[in-house]
């Protein structure tokens, strides 16, 4: 057996649609991956709005005028909040000019009675807008407007009981400053859209590596190659021989994969939520159960030879990934409908179990879920090295 | 090489009434065969007469319908894999893994067989050397030409040191030299003590190496003998071959009115004769033609060949 495996081993290294499919499909469709979502990446980055401020030289001697502008300046200050960049100008006109440029998105004006007012440009709408100037200009608005708000509550209570200005706490209360936004963690790690793809792609990835499976299986049965017959009566049980052929097979592909994980982790920094190590057994055991779909369909009793195999695991590969989702976001839709109408879809569809395998370690706290989609993968690679047993172990046939 | 020994008396290979059958197509039809030890036995046939087919049901890669398999005195099944480890098989077509190097393919298929690593290297470095192949031991398949290929093709087969192998048709689509080199070999096999069932329709080649051959005929065993054997069970005895230039009339005539002469044929100034077997079928065909007063140029006489032996047994109509 262990002569068997490294046969194996060797001649499927050595042969260029393994490299292809196994190997090098993962790397480009992962470095395509990389490219498409670059973007997608940098987009939640806010830069600050660049905003002009008219502010009148006594404007400091004018408290009204001077609170809006200790607004705007403590949004404006350098970190990694930092809203606004602001520009101070003399006069209006000044601004118009910065605006006409494009320099600005808008400036503000104070007026006597301390309110600001906000100036965009004339063609500067919400509908010819794009994305980014549409949310700077609705940045501003809410600068704005909340100090509008804020300001006009403050008259009101100091109206109705000045004395609770005095107390600082009873202010912020009133102005709901304490009332932040505070993230709650439900899952293991902070969840990115992308990463849904990168793992349909590894689930789409190990599946092609069943090519790896199959082709060993398959120029070790007589009903498909001279080869084949030629090892079928050799002084070595079949049995034997399948076993080290799906062994190499899953060697093969469980180098290919890692080294995919490796590509995807390092070079697109596809988050696997802290937890690699067990990664890489659920890489290992996604192997496995490829390798045993690859066998299953090369040990199938066909006339079939081996571009025909080929064939069917390919069609099967490119189907089983529409239901996990990678082909866009349509795909995804009709993944979640199916695992939420037909939930056992996603425990006997590989690819999905596959995507759903690398989910559970990456989404839930727990570990249970993952291990469950383990134990499901061992089973799936049981059941179908079963079958691919009962029929390599055929020794005699009708017709060769 | 050295081979195990097997008891001296017994057939190494005994087949009893094999009957294969693909639906209405009888390929094997009530075929009975034994090869005895330590001899190279030829199996003759035209395209689709069986050959192979009887081949693949003794090694069980074919099921069939009837009869009975006997290797080595005992009966021969699915899995029997301690009979298998015994034999050798060289395939028609070249059957060795394109990935792997020659040195590399010879011990993958050697390792079927022996599975310690130090006794099969050393029988690894025995069959490379077999078979000529020691400078080429680091080339893949596809680097080999025609010749290399069936020679690799062999050492896969040998390497192990079956007692019994099966080649089936090796020199198809090989040179004269790689052909002798291969057939060479093929008789060193059976010197060192190894059983040989050899394939072919090249009748050179099975007259040549063969002590016992069947020619088989759709699904039939034909025949079966040594070659004088065979070759004294047709009718054809002798073939004279005479220049002649013109002959005058009636000669051709008078030729075939001789005993024992079977047929007369005379083109492009020369005569050919088909005889029964007689001491005085020369002589007398000389004595005709002196008296016709033809002037004779070279003479010659044959016994029949293999060939003829075929032709005759088989028929002359085209098989696929």
């Amino acid at each position: 057996m262990g002569t068997s495996f490294l046969v194996s081993v060797k001649s499927l290294v050595r042969t260029p649609s393994v490299i292809v499919w196994v190997l090098a499909f993962p790397l480009i469709m992962s470095a395509i991956f990389l490219f498409m979502f670059s973007g997608m990446r940098t987009d939640g980055v806010v830069d600050p709005v660049p905003v002009a401020l008219v502010a009148p030289v006594d404007e400091k001697d004018d408290a009204s005028a001077g609170s809006f502008t200790q607004v705007v300046d403590a949004l404006a200050e350098p970190g990694e909040d930092r809203l606004l960049d602001l520009r101070r100008v003399g006069t209006a006109d000044e601004a118009e000019v910065l605006l006409a440029s494009g320099e600005i998105d808008g400036y503000f004006e104070i007026a006597s009675d301390g309110a600001p007012a906000l100036t965009v440009g004339s063609a500067y709408t919400l509908a010819s807008a794009d994305g980014a100037s549409a949310v700077n200009r609705t940045v501003l608005e809410t600068v704005a407007s909340s100090y509008v708000q804020s300001r006009a509550l403050l008259e009101e209570v100091a109206q109705r009981d000045s004395a609770a200005l005095a107390d600082p706490a009873a202010v912020a209360d009133a102005l709901g400053i304490h009332v932040a936004v505070e993230q709650a963690q439900i899952t293991h790690a902070r969840p990115e859209e992308i990463v849904r793809y990168y793992y349909a792609l590894l689930g789409m990835s190990t599946l092609m590596a069943s090519q790896a499976g199959m082709l060993a299986v398959a120029y070790a049965q007589p009903g498909v190659s001279a080869l084949g017959a030629r090892r079928a009566v050799s002084g070595t049980s079949r049995l034997r021989q399948l076993a080290g052929c799906a062994l190499g097979a899953w060697a093969v592909s469980t180098v290919a994969l890692t080294l995919a994980f490796a590509f995807l982790r390092l070079v697109a920094g596809v988050d696997f939520g802290g937890r690699e190590g067990l990664a890489l057994v659920a890489v290992a055991v996604c192997a496995l159960l490829a390798t045993a779909l690859g066998a299953c369909v090369g040990a199938l009793p066909l006339s079939a030879g081996i571009s025909a195999r080929s064939g069917i695991l390919t069609a099967l590969t490119c189907v089983l990934s529409l239901f996990a989702g990678l082909y866009g976001t349509a795909a995804m839709e009709l993944a979640d409908n199916l695992a939420h109408t037909l939930p056992w879809t996603s425990w006997v569809n590989p690819t999905k179990l596959v995507c759903d395998t690398f989910y559970a370690l990456y989404y839930y706290t727990s570990l249970a879920p993952f291990a469950a989609r383990l134990a499901a993968c061992v089973a799936g690679a049981l059941a179908l090295l079963a079958v691919a047993g009962a029929n390599f172990r055929r020794q005699s046939y009708e017709h060769l | 090489m050295s081979h195990t020994q097997t008891a001296p008396s017994q057939d190494v290979v005994h087949v009893t009434g094999l009957v294969k059958r693909y639906r209405d197509l009888v390929a094997l039809d009530h075929l009975d065969l034994s090869v005895r030890k330590g001899e190279i036995f030829g199996l003759l046939g035209p395209n689709g007469s069986g050959k192979t087919t009887v081949i693949n049901c003794i090694l069980q890669l074919l099921s069939y319908d009837r009869g009975t398999i006997e290797l080595f005195g005992e009966p021969m099944a699915p899995n029997r894999y301690d009979l298998k480890a015994r034999v050798g098989v060289v395939p028609q077509q070249v059957a060795v893994f394109d990935e792997l190097t020659v040195r590399e393919n010879v011990d993958a298929f050697c390792a079927l067989y022996v599975r310690d690593r130090r006794r099969r290297r050393q029988l690894v470095d025995e069959a490379i050397d077999f078979v000529g192949l020691g400078d080429y031991a680091r080339f893949r398949p596809g680097k080999l030409s025609g010749g290399l290929a069936r020679r690799l093709n062999i050492a896969c087969g040998i390497a192990h040191r079956p007692e019994l192998i099966f080649f089936d048709e090796p020199t198809v689509a090989v040179d004269p030299q790689s052909r002798a080199n291969i057939l060479d070999g093929i008789c060193r096999l059976r010197d060192e003590g190894a059983t040989v069932v050899y394939t072919s329709h090249y009748m050179e080649e099975v007259e040549q190496i063969c002590g016992r051959i069947m020619i088989c005929d759709r699904g039939r065993a034909v025949a079966q003998g040594t070659a004088d054997e065979l070759k004294r069970m047709i009718s054809l005895g002798e073939k004279i071959t005479a220049e002649v230039g013109e002959l005058p009339e009636g000669t051709l005539e008078r030729l075939c009115g001789l005993s024992h002469v079977l047929s007369a044929d005379h083109a492009d100034g020369v005569l050919h004769l088909t005889c029964e077997a007689s001491a005085h079928n020369l002589t007398d065909a000389l004595s005709v033609l002196t008296a016709a007063g033809v002037r004779l140029g070279r003479v010659w006489s044959e016994p029949p060949t293999l060939n003829d032996v075929f032709l005759e047994l088989c028929g002359r109509e085209l098989r696929d």
